[in-house]
């Protein structure tokens, strides 16, 4: 068993923050985003990577956030975590147990970052310092928020390292990044993440760049990790497989807004979005029949620079009328804790019907 | 010890380079001109003198042959004579202690600015400094460096007439017939120093600020850093010990590359300034066709920057990892 | 047939589609894309970079100065007048006093030398040489450079390695040395020997334009549409030229910018030193070596070539930077 992380210094992050004036509250919700704006001031134009997007998350919940690229959910994620670069224009409100995360100094946010919340990155192969050793940049991330020796972060890392599942960690602490293979490299990363016990995971992609042999085991990882700290997960990704295994909620984003939220039942069985219904028939399930077609979602995403004043989605949209393209639609109540931005909320079960025949369980 | 092996490695390729460039360097100089040449000009010399130099020189044999002969010498140390009767070896080793002290210094001096201001420049991106920096180097990439170091003479000569004293020497390498104590000595030499090292500095600093700016944005944009950031370490931390320690890598490469630039720009320079350095060695030996004198000259640069690129390469193997 | 119909169908479909496969490092950011040629989309960038646009402007005005200002200008670079050792005539202490009417007198805008040749038109002549010499050089050593880097790129194995260590040949002696050595011997004596110049310095500057093209073809050949080429036939030779060949045309052309200002650099100091441009010709090279040795008494033989070069390597290098910017701006990308 790992040796449990009371074992380690008390939370002096918090200590820290509280002398600062900077106090949790009790009984608010984990991460609680409210109207998150993200723009970027380019050559050629102003891109709206994100246009206003609210969700909040809880203990112990995974929240996955489903999009295609340009969607803006990484994005997202970034802004919540302050690793925007200085041109990034952010406004809204980040809010972690109340307390608020955009525009605090950085000295503040690096003692939560790490800490409390932490990040799991895409690309595994270029996300570890390749100069420095795989225990050493781990027992970096511990002593970074506690008082330790050396030597106990560097026994830690190793506890870690067997948590994630890599072999032999005793020997593989002293190894060097480029010599683990992409799955050890990102359960590396994962390990990191989980080091501090931080209340929030956000994982962005985090199996995409694996092979598919891989990327199971990967996620398995990620799920042992985090539900032995009872954190809560952010979950960013394409691939809906993923989202059906281990999302407890699910927030589909399109051209930078939220167009779908629910909980993993609502959107697999009950979306009420034509976009999420493109997602789910472009999906490959067991179910579907031997000579069923993929039918994708056709045309392309709207340009971030020039957004049409309607629906974005209106050029591919099945269901699209004239009154799609005269405003964006807002989020309307479809369901207990089922959001959808739609005009034509009510022709979706059909279109569902149509393309989905009757929606099987998710293999 | 895989440092050790990595080292010898780079040792052993090191040779065929140097064997390779030695036969290259002899058929250039071989055919630099006819070192007869004097000779034919003046109808009177007899035939026999003729004939007995061209056995001297052993122009009757072919190249390899007379490439073995050279090679042979060479490597123990028997560099030949030059045209005018002295030492090869004994006059470049001279010669190459004078401009060695120029590059040397130049060299240090380059990295040392060059670094900081393209750091400071990649992690204050268009600051002033930025600009700036940006703009005096497209400046002093533009310059000629023999331009710049006649500029710097008539702007040292005009100082040291407003100062009605000579600080800046502007001719040699140092004032002949020095007596006096060594401290009285090093100021006098480093009175020659000032004006050809800040050229060579100038110049250099154009290109090395630039690419370690590049060198660093691209670090500071990269995956690990953000991971870095990510895991709360504190800002400082991640400056120095991820961004900076990962952008001072490729530039450890880039000096080793340029140093036989600093050799072409400190031949430029001595000209300027009258130093009877490499530079006279080299310009003396090609117009007086002297083979031997250019065969030394041409090896003795090969060896150091041969040898400075392995330092580098071990230095590299030691900073990176993924190398050895 | 009809293997190949249905497998492409469905390739664009996937590729559309949602079940997407991003690329591991980064997606793309996807625009609804309105089709603009290459060379458009350059040209446009290009232009919105002042700076570049107006030092390309500088660069045609000296080039036109170099090559047509010899017969333009009424004194000949020869021509002995009887105005010996004259400042420029504009300057406002001509007469030893202030007089701001000074100005507007041009006859010899940059005054004369010894044996009243007047400078500006030396000026002429040496930068028509000097620009002739590195305008060759940067096009043959582009020509060698593209050859040789493709060539490596694209079959790799002991082809790739011999040329790489060629080019590390290349670097361990100083240009200058090498380039005099060889130099020498055709340009003294001869008018033509700035031919020689440029040939020899080509020879030695095609490296860094090989590394480059090298660089890219690697990169390239991992990629399908290589495999996909050679699968409906095409040969090598068609590969390279239609297929790999445009994506090198950027990085090509910003470095044979440079190297035109590396060239006149190099060629400078190799006159200056006496092993470049020999006289009775002349080059910039040469008229800053006569003038740095006139430099006390007669400063303005020493300021205006140097002048001259700076204005040709500075609106060179910023036209190259901008041409960078233009085929890859870099920055602006924005990860979704």
């Amino acid at each position: 068993m790992a040796p449990e992380p009371e074992q380690l210094a008390t939370p002096e992050a918090q200590v820290d923050l509280e002398a600062e004036g900077i106090s949790a509250q009790d009984g608010a919700p984990l991460l609680e985003v409210t109207d998150l704006t993200v723009d970027f001031p380019t050559d050629d134009g102003v891109v709206h990577a994100v246009r206003g997007v609210s969700f909040q998350l809880v203990e112990g919940e995974v929240l996955a956030i489903v999009g295609e690229s340009g969607s803006g959910k990484s994005v997202t994620s970034l802004a919540i975590m302050g690793l925007l670069g200085k041109s990034a224009r952010i406004s809204g409100s980040v809010k972690y147990r109340g307390v608020e995360l955009l525009g605090m100094k950085p000295r503040h946010l690096a003692k939560i970052r790490g800490r409390q919340l932490s990040m799991v990155f895409q690309d595994p192969m270029t996300s570890l310092n390749p100069v420095y050793r795989v225990g050493w940049q781990l027992a970096e991330a511990i002593r970074a928020h506690h008082k330790v020796s050396k030597k106990a972060a560097m026994e830690r890392s190793v506890e870690l390292l067997r948590m994630v599942g890599i072999p032999n960690p005793e020997d593989r602490v002293r190894s060097y990044p480029h010599e683990f293979s992409g799955g050890m490299r990102q359960r590396t990363v994962i390990a990191i993440a989980v080091a501090n016990n931080p209340d929030v995971i956000i994982a962005d992609e985090p199996t995409t760049a694996l092979d598919v042999t891989v990327q199971a085991q990967v996620l398995e990882s990620m799920e042992e990790a985090r539900r032995r700290s009872g954190a809560g997960m952010v979950l960013i990704t394409h691939d809906l497989g993923v989202v059906a295994g281990t999302a407890d909620k699910v927030l589909v984003m399109y051209a930078g807004r939220p167009v779908e939220f629910g909980s993993v039942d609502d959107i697999f069985y009950r979306p009420r979005m034509p976009y999420t219904v493109g997602l789910l028939g472009a999906m490959p399930r067991l179910a579907t029949e031997a000579s069923g077609k993929l039918v994708p979602v056709p045309g392309s995403p709207p340009s971030l620079i020039n957004l049409p004043p309607g629906c974005p989605f209106s050029s591919r949209c099945p269901l699209a009328e004239p009154a799609c393209d005269e405003a964006e639609p807002d989020l309307t109540q479809v369901g207990a804790g089922h959001r959808a931005a739609c005009r034509r909320i009510d022709a979706v079960p059909a279109l569902v019907k149509e393309r989905l025949g009757n929606v099987e369980t998710v293999a | 010890m895989d440092v050790a092996r990595f080292v010898l490695r780079r040792l052993l390729v090191s040779v065929p380079v140097l064997i390779v460039a030695s036969f290259i360097v002899f058929v250039i100089a071989a055919n630099m001109g006819n070192p007869l040449a004097n000779l034919l000009i003046n109808p009177k010399t007899p035939k026999s003198t003729i004939l007995a130099q061209r056995a001297r020189l052993h122009l009757n044999d072919s190249v390899f042959q007379r490439y073995g002969i050279w090679i042979s010498h060479f490597v123990r140390g028997d560099f030949g004579t030059t045209n005018g009767g002295s030492q090869v070896r004994s006059d470049l080793f001279q010669a190459l202690g004078v401009t060695m002290r120029m590059i040397a210094l130049a060299a240090l001096l380059s990295v040392i600015i060059g670094v900081l201001l393209g750091v400071v420049s990649a992690v204050r991106q268009y600051s002033f400094v930025d600009y700036s920096t940006t703009a005096i180097g497209f400046l002093f990439y533009s310059i000629p460096v023999v331009w710049l170091a006649g500029l710097l003479k008539i702007a040292g000569i005009k100082v040291n007439q407003l100062l009605h004293h000579t600080y800046f020497f502007t001719l040699g390498d140092q004032t002949p017939g020095l007596t006096g104590g060594f401290f009285s000595n090093m100021g006098n030499i480093l009175g020659h120093l000032y004006l050809p090292v800040i050229t060579l500095t100038l110049i250099q600093i154009a290109s090395w600020s630039r690419y370690q700016r590049a060198s660093m944005l691209d670090v500071l944009n990269s995956d690990y850093v953000r991971l870095a950031r990510a895991k709360g370490i504190s800002p400082t931390r991640v400056l120095f010990r991820h961004s900076l320690r990962n952008a001072l890598i490729p530039t450890v490469t880039i000096v080793a590359i340029d140093l036989a630039a600093f050799f072409s720009g400190a031949v430029g320079t001595e000209t300027v300034f009258g130093w009877r350095g490499m530079g006279l060695e080299l310009v003396n030996a090609v117009k007086q066709v002297d083979v031997n004198l250019l065969l030394g000259w041409l090896m003795i640069t090969a060896v150091i920057v041969i040898l400075f690129n392995l330092l580098a390469d071990i230095i590299y193997g030691v900073l990176d990892p993924r190398i050895r | 047939m009809a293997d190949l119909e249905a497998a492409r169908t469905s390739a664009a479909a996937a590729g559309e589609g949602m079940a997407m496969a991003t690329a591991p490092g980064g997606p793309e950011r996807e625009f609804t894309v309105v089709a603009r040629t290459q060379r458009r989309i350059v040209l446009t960038r290009f232009l919105h970079h002042r700076l570049a646009v107006v030092s390309l402007v500088v660069l045609l005005l000296l080039f036109f100065m170099a090559f047509a200002g010899g017969h333009i200008w009424h004194y000949s670079y020869k021509q002995e007048t009887n105005d010996n050792s004259v400042r420029p005539t504009w300057w406002p202490y001509f007469n030893g006093s202030f007089h701001w009417g000074q100005l507007t007198h041009w006859k010899h805008p940059m005054g004369t030398n010894e044996l009243g040749v007047d400078t500006f038109a030396q000026v002429l002549r040496g930068a028509q040489k000097s620009c002739l010499i590195a305008v060759m050089t940067a096009g043959l050593s582009t020509v060698i450079g593209t050859v040789l880097g493709a060539v490596a790129g694209y079959y790799r194995g002991w082809v790739d390695a011999l040329i790489m260590r060629i080019t590390d040949l290349f670097l361990v002696f100083p240009l200058v040395a090498i380039a005099g050595a060889i130099a020498y011997k055709f340009t003294v004596g001869s008018s033509r020997g700035w031919i020689a110049i440029a040939i020899i310095l080509a020879v030695l500057l095609w490296t860094s334009i090989c590394r480059i093209v090298r660089g890219v073809f690697l990169s390239l050949r991992e990629k399908e549409f290589v495999d996909a080429a050679r699968a409906l036939g095409a040969s090598d030779g068609r590969i390279i030229f239609r297929h790999l060949m445009p994506s090198v045309v950027g990085p090509v052309i910003v470095n044979a910018t440079l190297t035109v200002s590396l060239a006149i650099l190099t060629e400078t100091l190799l006159s200056f030193i006496g092993l470049g441009v020999q006289q009775p010709d002349t080059s910039l090279g040469l008229l800053i070596s006569l003038g740095d040795q006139a430099s006390q008494t007669r400063p303005w033989l020493f300021y205006f070539p140097g002048i001259f070069i700076i204005l040709i390597c500075l609106s060179v290098n910023f036209v190259g930077d901008g041409l960078r910017d233009a085929f890859d701006p870099g920055q602006n990308r924005v990860r979704a």
